[in-house]
């Protein structure tokens, strides 16, 4: 069990000044790039992207909602990862993009539970039911924000740590879980549209999928969002959070300074 | 170098996400030409084999001297409607319909008007109410077949049922026989003159009426009506899909935004406080 490196207090040498500086730039290339890629995402997906002949322009929600979980997915890995190599190293800036991986997964699911709850509207004709794969992603969300909750209730930054990197790694079981029961299980009535499918029968009683290559533009908009979902969007998200944990750190250790002076 | 590296790799990442975009829609077009998709929001199948003479008003398919046309009028009025849809599609038929009645298929009930053959036109319509507009499926034929559709469950009753709508006395078939076409399993009676191919489907009988050899596959037509599709209207709901998702998004990065703000606000104060105490 190493000592906890804390971040570098306030009044930084002329180098890191100059480093902040050119991660500011970087990001904020990045989130620009971000920017025009989900623009031209929603670009493929409301106007590229054909209209469904059995759904109609509702299905177009699927470019959000299936990439969003993308998304969610790709943070919580991250959360998994700062988990471990926290407990590894016990670094904070694992910790740091732990909770970032958490708090971005969260934004990204509530997103994905939202949509799909729109779009299930027209086509199950029912807002909410309690389907298997509806069922987990609702405790996927609540095991997070539970999460976000317990860990700023500890008061020792040490345990506080501790806590949300054995948490975070457990709790990615409920994301493993919601992706893959729509695969299992039969009496789900959540589609599978791209993916394997592990059991023939967790597919009999699906309400609402779709052929990929039924409908132009559906393949290359799902397949466009996707990359862009699970991959810029987290990235930047996540930077940004991080960029605000920082500061907090910085902030709050500031503030431990002065107080003790 | 880490700031210019990383920069390069990501300028090269999305190149290659949007090169992803001619690369998918090229497997894309696996398919595509099977249905008809009219801007009005019917899809029809394309039969194989049929000449495809669609227009922005309607669609029409075309083999040996029978066309099939799908259209869309804005009426509630189901009767009202196929008339409309009968001028469009051909303006120079002027005939009231002999046989008037509700068949129910696998996408919902339709309207069927048999017009009576008259100067070797043989016509029958169905057309289907939905969200505010009539959609019409027309059989044309310049040869002796006709299709009609019997709420019957029994495919000899239904054959029988469907000659005495089209106005044919027929006594016992000289011959009955099963036959398939298109893997589809069909029951062909055989009249003096006259031939009747019928198949239950659901609980109606389709039957397709011919006193002339053809060679017209007869199951096309009912493998139209029962493929045809009307898109349902789901736009508030993708309208509502979207405000969410901008609200969820704005919330987020609002608070973002508002927590860096107001640690900046705090940092500042801080460093203010850290400099008099020095002082």
């Amino acid at each position: 069990m190493g000592a906890v490196r804390e971040m570098p207090l306030a009044q930084p040498e002329q180098s890191v000044v100059s480093q902040e500086r050119d991660r500011s730039r970087l990001l904020n290339i990045v989130t620009i790039v971000t920017i025009i890629a989900v623009a031209f995402g929603f670009y493929l997906s409301l106007f590229y992207a054909g209209t469904d002949i059995e759904q109609g322009e509702v299905q177009r929600l699927f470019y959000i909602h299936v990439p969003s979980f993308s998304g969610a997915f790709m943070a919580f890995g991250a959360t998994v990862i700062g988990g471990i190599l926290y407990l590894r190293t016990r670094n904070v800036k694992w910790d740091t993009l732990a909770v970032a991986g958490i708090e971005v997964g969260l934004a990204l699911s509530v997103l994905n539970l939202v949509t799909g709850s729109i779009w299930a509207r027209p086509i199950w004709n029912t807002w909410w039911n309690w389907d298997p794969r509806l069922t987990l992603d609702a405790i996927m969300i609540l095991t997070y924000s539970a999460c976000l909750m317990l860990r700023n209730g500890i008061e020792n930054m040490e345990t506080r740590r501790r806590f949300s990197s054995v948490y975070g790694i457990l709790a990615f079981t409920t994301v493993i879980a919601t992706l893959m029961i729509t695969r299992i299980r039969p009496d789900t009535i959540h589609p599978v549209v791209f993916g394997p499918v592990l059991t023939a029968a967790s597919q009999m009683n699906a309400v609402g999928g779709f052929e990929l290559a039924a409908t132009p533009g559906v393949a290359t908009a799902v397949g466009y969002n996707s990359a862009v979902w699970c991959s810029l969007v987290p990235l930047t998200l996540m930077w940004h959070r991080i960029r605000l944990e920082n500061l907090a750190q910085r902030v709050n250790a500031l503030k431990a300074r002065v107080l003790s002076e | 170098m880490k700031t210019t590296s990383f920069p390069k790799s990501l300028f090269i990442g999305i190149v290659f996400l949007f090169l992803l975009v001619p690369a998918v829609q090229a497997q894309n077009r696996i398919g595509l030409d099977a249905f008809h998709n009219s801007p009005d929001g019917f899809h029809v199948l394309i039969p194989q084999g049929w000449e495809n003479l669609s227009t922005q008003s309607y669609a029409r398919f075309s083999n040996a001297g029978v066309d099939i046309y799908a259209a869309s009028v804005p009426t509630e009025d189901v009767q009202a409607g196929i008339a409309q849809a009968i001028d469009l599609v051909l303006p120079d038929f002027d005939s009231e319909p002999s046989h008037v009645s509700q068949v129910i298929l696998s996408n919902g009930t339709w309207t069927q008007q048999v017009y009576p053959a008259s100067d070797e036109q043989y016509v029958t319509a169905y057309g289907q109410v939905y969200g505010g507009s009539t959609y019409v499926i027309v059989w044309y034929s310049t040869q002796p077949i006709q299709p009609v559709i019997v709420s019957e469950e029994d495919v000899q009753t239904g054959i029988t049922s469907a000659l005495a709508i089209l106005g044919s006395e027929v006594d016992e078939p000289t011959s009955s026989e099963t036959i398939t076409v298109n893997e589809q399993t069909l029951t062909q009676n055989v009249y003096d003159g006259i031939t009747a191919t019928g198949r239950v489907r659901g609980g109606s009988t389709m039957v397709m009426v011919s006193t002339a050899e053809s060679e017209i596959n007869p199951t096309i037509f009912f493998t139209l009506l029962t493929d045809f599709f009307i898109t349902p209207m789901t736009t508030p709901y993708l309208y509502l899909g979207l405000v969410a998702t901008a609200v969820i998004t704005i919330v987020f990065i609002g608070s973002l935004i508002i927590r860096q703000r107001n640690l900046q606000k705090d940092l500042q104060t801080l460093e203010t406080l850290q400099a008099e105490g020095a002082a």
